[in-house]
């Protein structure tokens, strides 16, 4: 028995070296950590896991893309954890903008620079909806008004400084409502599910994790930031007069840490690229219907630019 | 419902599932039966198996384990005393005195038997609460996650095994431990004494993985020689059949301790100790001869070894519906869905149901394989209790510090397993209960947060909880969990009062 686990320790004290043993090629050659700053269920995380297969596949070599969950302060420690990370190549991240991007125009401290990180791609962008419950007596914008104009609407968020937090504020300032927050839910799945509860009697969510309540009738939307709107009966914010909610957009970015080598910047941009026009990814995120809106590593850095611009225009009402 | 179970059972049905199915019960009886490893650590320290698995297979093995844990802890405690979890104490009241009669396969037989239908009963309800658990869920708000977590925390109180203060205290170490970290509420850190590695607080698994197994390690390289100090071992395992026709001729025995273990399973927090402790002594209680109890009462292995299992079923219930775990196994099993992509929470029933599904079916064909495969192999794995502290030592701990890194590949995480590991040996030397501890730092977080978000809906108005009919019985079951001790204390009293007098 005893002669038995030692046998097994070395077999697996070989397997182990056998796994460390440095190849001699070119990048990559070993596993790339994909890190997801969220907790698994929600948006970003849908994504990385939808591409990460793909990304494999494009990739020169045969490696690994591993996925890690690292959740916590809003997004925050995830990229952190990146930044500091070598740049090396073998590990990256999925950014949220704005939610990276506003702590640090609040007067949070931050331990990151966006300007400075290496941009390698866009997944997607996401608009956003003002939501109430299906059961909810709401029916409309115009209701919805009607309602505010007697009521402060509370919303959920995940907490101070978060994109929930963000994206709220600018609705509340643009839509000039009374608005409070009840933070402390973790993630957008917590959230949909509170609007569905009605723990709150509306909520700001992202339009594709939102989309198959609607569909269900547990969730009923009022306006979208997308103009035309993707959805039959939701009219969208430009349609309604709001020009400033017009084209307010979650983008989910891909990051490596600063400094990254242009060899490697475009290998892995590139893959992303590749991996976004394989046809069977597109097939893939037809089904769960998450669609890529794909930009490249330097068309990515302009949308990030862009985006400071028009988040430095609300930088006010951002404040707490 | 039924799609959903019929594809399960095809994911499951594959060779690759029921390798793993089996590697876990196999995984699960061995270290069930090692004192100080159960299905905490053997759940944490196959995770990283998983990486490369698809989510059933991950599920396969996992429910193989949980199936397997608690019946391997008891063939020990039968056989030698030493029970090799804790729920699986309550079984040395009797099984031990059974073995010493020379009816150790009687007391395995019974064991074994029990633990199948306990297991199956609880995978049952769990089955039966599917259906209605999106209406479940929608019931659960703030206002009821407080109460849950207020009634878990008030069991503490049934947790403490006689060191009541002792149990307070640590319960109440676990309560702070609960509040270092990220404080979603306010926007700031607590406690974290500048390392970004305390953001999100402090991290489950490794410090589970010091206080159980590393804790229990040090004690028994203090204390040197074999985990078994008896030389009894050996013993002829006779009478299998005996023991399994014991349980079938006392099934209101079996069906009673499944109920309540299946119950105090889902109410989170409170764990199979509680279960079966508290099986051991309703069975007790019931029985027409008390007095046999603790001279090898066959009924005495039954109850508690039923409820020990139904408790996996009923643990699932508020970890998979709602994403909080009901033990601290649970708690580890969390961090498994969490890998393979699986949210934890009100829509994973929903939104994975064949994979759900696949869990539920490991884990019946689990309590049946295992209880086939403990009775076939239980002389060889118990073997392993007689190999000396000076190597099983090096192996567990060297194993349980790598299961530490593994988890986030993090080294703060093996001085985090290493720092609980010494707190828990103290606790163990100064007699402070370790499971209350764990309660409170698992419930702590969930009692605050949910406060907060409790008292912003109701803009302060502390009515809430009474208003809505969910919260207001979970109230209702605080009080009831935390005046019963009390009562039963004060009757225990009286009784004892005319003892004195008599004596005077």
């Amino acid at each position: 028995m005893i002669a038995r686990l030692r046998l097994g320790a070395v077999a697996a004290a070989v397997a182990l070296v056998g796994l460390i043993a440095p190849a001699q090629a070119a990048y990559p050659e070993r596993h790339i950590t994909f890190v997801i700053p969220f907790s698994p269920g929600g948006g970003f995380d849908t994504y990385v896991r939808l591409v990460a297969p793909f990304l494999e596949k494009h990739l020169p070599n045969k490696i690994n893309v591993i996925i890690k969950n690292v959740p916590g302060a809003g997004g925050r420690k995830g990229l952190t954890e990146v930044y500091r990370a070598k740049p090396d190549g073998y590990t990256i991240v999925i950014v949220n903008v704005p939610g990276a991007m506003v702590p640090p125009l609040v007067g949070q401290k931050v331990d990151y620079d966006l300007e400075k990180i290496t941009w390698l791609a866009r997944l997607s962008i996401d608009s956003y909806l003002l939501t109430v419950a299906g059961k909810s007596p709401i029916k409309s914008y115009a209701e919805f008004k009607t309602f505010a104009a007697s009521n402060p609407v509370k919303v959920p968020s995940t907490g101070s400084g978060s994109t929930a937090n963000v994206m709220s504020k600018v609705f509340f300032g643009v839509l000039g409502i009374k608005g409070q927050l009840v933070s402390g839910y973790k993630g957008t799945k917590e959230m949909t599910l509170s609007v569905i509860r009605g723990d709150t009697p509306a909520g700001i969510l992202p339009s594709e994790s939102t989309r198959k309540y609607i569909e269900s009738g547990d969730i009923r939307a009022l306006l979208t930031t997308e103009d035309p709107s993707d959805y039959p009966a939701v009219p969208s914010a430009k349609s309604l007069g709001l020009a400033d909610l017009d084209g307010l957009f979650i983008h989910r970015l891909i990051a490596a840490p600063p400094g990254l080598p242009s060899p490697i910047r475009k290998v892995l941009s590139d893959a992303f690229a590749k991996a976004m026009n394989d046809p069977a990814l597109k097939a893939a995120a037809e089904k769960v219907q998450r669609p890529f809106s794909p930009l490249d590593g330097a068309q990515a850095e302009d949308a990030v630019k862009k985006q400071l611009a028009l988040y430095l225009r609300f930088k006010d009402q951002l404040k707490d | 419902m039924f799609d959903g179970l019929i594809q399960g059972l095809a994911l499951i049905l594959t060779v690759q599932s029921i390798v793993m199915l089996v590697l876990g019960v196999m995984v699960g009886l061995s270290f069930g039966a090692i004192p100080g490893l159960g299905g905490t650590t053997a759940i944490a320290l196959f995770i990283p198996l998983t990486y490369g698995m698809n989510p059933q297979d991950a599920m396969a093995l996992a429910g193989g384990i949980m199936g397997a844990v608690s019946f391997g802890g008891s063939v020990t405690a039968i056989l030698l005393n030493t029970p090799g979890t804790a729920p699986s104490a309550a079984t040395c009241f009797d099984g031990y005195p059974l073995a010493q009669q020379g009816k150790a396969g009687m007391a395995i037989g019974a064991a074994g038997m029990a633990s199948s239908v306990g297991g199956i009963f609880g995978v049952l309800i769990l089955v039966a609460v599917v259906p209605v658990a999106k209406s479940l869920v929608l019931a659960f708000g703030p206002a009821e996650f407080f109460m849950l977590a207020l009634v878990g925390l008030s069991s503490i109180a049934a947790s403490t095994g006689g060191m009541f203060l002792r149990g307070l205290i640590s319960a109440a170490a676990g309560l702070m431990l609960a509040f270092v970290g990220y404080d979603a509420v306010s926007g700031g850190e607590r406690f974290t004494l500048g390392f970004d590695y305390l953001w999100d607080g402090i991290p489950l698994v490794p410090t589970l993985i010091g206080l159980f197994a590393i804790a229990e390690m040090i004690k028994l390289s203090i204390e040197g020689g074999t985990v078994v100090r008896t030389k009894e071992f050996g013993t002829r395992i006779v009478g299998v059949g005996e023991g399994v026709m014991a349980v079938l001729r006392d099934w209101p025995t079996v069906l009673r301790c499944s109920a309540l273990g299946t119950f105090i399973g889902a109410v989170p927090g409170v764990g199979g100790t509680v279960a079966s402790f508290l099986s051991y002594s309703m069975t007790m209680q019931i029985s027409k001869h008390p007095e046999r109890f603790g001279q090898g009462e066959i009924q005495g292995v039954i109850g508690p070894e039923a409820a020990n299992n139904a408790k996996d079923g009923g643990a699932l219930i508020p970890t998979l519906a709602f994403g909080i775990p009901g033990s601290a196994e649970m708690a580890v099993f969390l961090g498994l869905l969490v890998l393979h992509g699986l949210d934890p929470g009100p829509m994973l029933l929903i939104e994975h149901e064949g994979v759900m599904f696949s869990l539920i079916v490991a884990l019946t064909i689990s309590c049946i394989v295992a209880t086939i495969v403990g009775l076939a192999i239980t002389r060889w794995l118990s073997l392993i209790t007689l190999v000396n502290v000076h190597i099983l030592v090096p192996a567990v701990v060297s194993v349980s510090l790598v299961g530490a890194y593994a988890l986030n590949s993090k080294i703060e995480d093996v001085v985090m397993a290493a720092v609980a590991g010494i707190l828990g040996y103290q606790m163990i030397k100064f007699q402070f209960p370790r499971v209350t501890l764990v309660i409170a730092l698992v419930l702590g977080d969930l009692a605050e947060r949910s406060f907060h978000q409790t008292m912003q809906i109701a803009d302060n108005d502390w009515s809430i909880f009474v208003r809505r009919p969910i919260s207001l019985i979970l109230l209702l079951l605080v009080f009831v969990a935390m005046g019963v001790p009390l009562l039963r204390h004060a009757w225990a009293r009286r009784k004892a009062v005319p003892v004195q007098g008599r004596e005077a």
